[in-house]
């Protein structure tokens, strides 16, 4: 009997303490609806809190760039945040600098909303919107590169400058059970604005990159957001270098159906650099365009073609081609695209032609 | 034995769909901290260290960085490919490291016998002994690495941190 009332009584006071423990919860994370001031006032809301600041701001209509999906590794959603955001984490300190520490910055991602909190963030963070699409076409452009042609549904029109980009959301899949969002530039020219293209090259075991070449298909609904990013024209020179490789064309696709389209006078020059000859694409496509246009010219080249590739144009890393087509700096300014081992290499050689760091240009993603 | 809150989140930041498609444990139905010390016996048992490891690999990338995607010749017939990626991801330990998305693979070029790995492999063998469950794709294997790079042990012997 003793043995039985024992047994009771701890199981009584283990239902207690759990009962205890999600009440408790339940008080402790309730931070009820938090006022949100935007802008000196500018804009009010009010939202539940316990979220991100960045999720948080994005359910409100307001969205804030990030590339890496909220996990602070991209640095982009810093806004400045003067009132209600708790102390500086340490997954925020390395993207911080001490001027942006004095002034309140802060990755938003990594802010939670637990009180009233006034912040103030540039105001073309308005004009961004979420946009339903569906798929319209998929297309394979190398053995890791795909295509995608997305029709805008609602919103169905979208105003960006060509270089800039969208984030692009997935749904679960397979054994991933979270949302997750990327930064992928748009390749197509802003005055086709119901649809938008993307390039998104395989990143061996990504989420985001999986779900496109190996879950979508034409004809899905996908979700994106935009437009983002300062990487467009300047314009401030006589000539233009434009330098990408892999996935990185997307962007200077852009820029050039740009430029053309609006018949500037710029002299443009498209270095296009990949190893093998299965990992160009777009040849006939950019061919074709410096036919038409005298004052484009397309370079690409191959860093390690294969026999079989019988390969005629430039050979060599992209770097060493840069170094051979452009005799100086003069009146240039760069707009680079590519992997980070490409962009630093190239950066190096730029500057050594007199191109100054403030005219060359490239996203930092 | 209980898990602390720590140590549930990095088991779950290292299983699939948290910081990449597959994880990082793969098919292994062993514990994390079985599978460190499993890994840590096999690389005593090779007299080297994890430390001594992560220098080769991290070397071998610094080498083949510059080929930006062509081999690096290294040795008499070894060559290196850097492959780099856009991004960067997090180290799923949560210590705030983060490392370029970035592939390495090593090849012999008389055997065609390759291993690869990324620059996160490097750091979380050198910081955490860990490197990943059997079956994941990106699991580094000491015994593998050992019979291609031939590493010469470490003069002293190391304190691990795993």
């Amino acid at each position: 009997m003793e043995i039985v009332t024992t047994i009771l009584s701890i199981s009584l006071i283990s239902v207690a303490l759990a009962i205890l423990i999600i009440l408790a919860e339940r008080l402790l994370n309730n931070y009820g609806d938090c006022q949100i001031d935007i802008n000196g006032g500018a804009r009010q809301m009010t939202a539940k809190g316990g979220s991100s600041l960045l999720s948080t701001l994005a359910g409100q209509g307001i969205f804030v760039p990030s590339a890496c999906g909220g996990k602070a590794t991209c640095g982009l959603c810093k806004v400045q945040v003067l009132d209600g955001a708790g102390p500086l984490l340490p997954t925020e300190e390395p993207y911080l600098s001490a001027d942006e520490r004095q002034k309140g910055f802060r990755l938003s991602c990594q802010v939670k909303v637990k009180q009233n909190i006034k912040i103030l963030i540039p105001e073309e963070l308005f004009n961004i919107r979420e946009f339903k699409t569906r798929i319209a076409k998929i297309e394979t452009l190398t053995h890791d590169i795909k295509g995608l042609r997305l029709d805008l549904q609602e919103p169905d029109r979208i105003r960006f400058k060509a270089g800039q980009y969208v984030q692009l959301y997935t749904k679960p899949y397979g054994k991933v059970r979270e949302s997750v969002f990327r930064a992928y530039s748009m390749a197509s020219v802003p005055s086709d604005d119901r649809s938008v293209e993307l390039i998104v090259r395989q990143v061996p075991e990504g989420i985001c990159t999986t779900y496109v070449h190996q879950e979508l298909k034409e004809g899905d609904e996908l979700r994106i957001s935009g437009p983002y990013g300062d990487f467009y024209l300047r314009g401030d020179c006589d000539e233009l270098v434009f330098i990408a490789g892999g996935s990185g064309l997307a962007p200077i696709r852009s820029l050039i159906l740009d430029i053309l389209e609006k018949q500037l006078v710029y002299k443009m020059t498209f270095f296009f650099g990949a190893v093998t000859l299965r990992d160009l694409y777009y040849l006939d496509f950019f061919r074709d365009l410096e036919k038409q246009h005298e004052n484009f010219r397309f370079v690409p080249a191959l860093s390690k073609p294969l026999p079989d590739d019988n390969w005629q144009g430039e050979s060599g890393l992209i770097t060493e081609v840069v170094n051979r087509f452009i005799p100086d700096g003069k009146n240039k300014e760069a707009y680079l695209c590519g992997s980070p081992g490409m962009i630093n290499a190239c950066l190096n050689v730029l500057q050594t032609k007199g191109i100054g760091p403030d005219k060359i240009f490239y996203d930092k993603f | 034995m209980k898990q602390s809150p720590e140590q549930r989140e990095i088991e779950e930041n290292l299983g699939p769909g948290a910081f990449s498609a597959d994880g990082f444990l793969g098919s292994d139905p062993r514990s994390l901290a079985d599978i460190i010390r499993d890994d840590q016996a096999l690389v005593k048992s090779l007299g080297l260290t994890h430390q001594a490891i992560a220098r080769q690999l991290g070397a071998l990338i610094r080498l083949g960085l510059p080929g930006l995607g062509t081999p690096v010749p290294y040795g008499d017939h070894l060559e290196v490919i850097v492959m780099d990626y856009r991004g960067i991801i997090p180290c799923p330990f949560r210590d705030n490291v983060r490392e370029e998305k970035r592939l390495t693979v090593c090849r012999d070029r008389l055997t065609g016998d390759a291993i690869r790995w990324t620059d996160l492999n490097v750091h979380m063998i050198a910081a955490h002994g860990f490197y990943e469950g059997r079956g994941s794709p990106f699991r580094v294997d000491p015994a593998e690495v050992q019979a291609m790079l031939g590493i010469q042990p470490d003069p002293e012997p190391e304190k691990t941190e795993s």
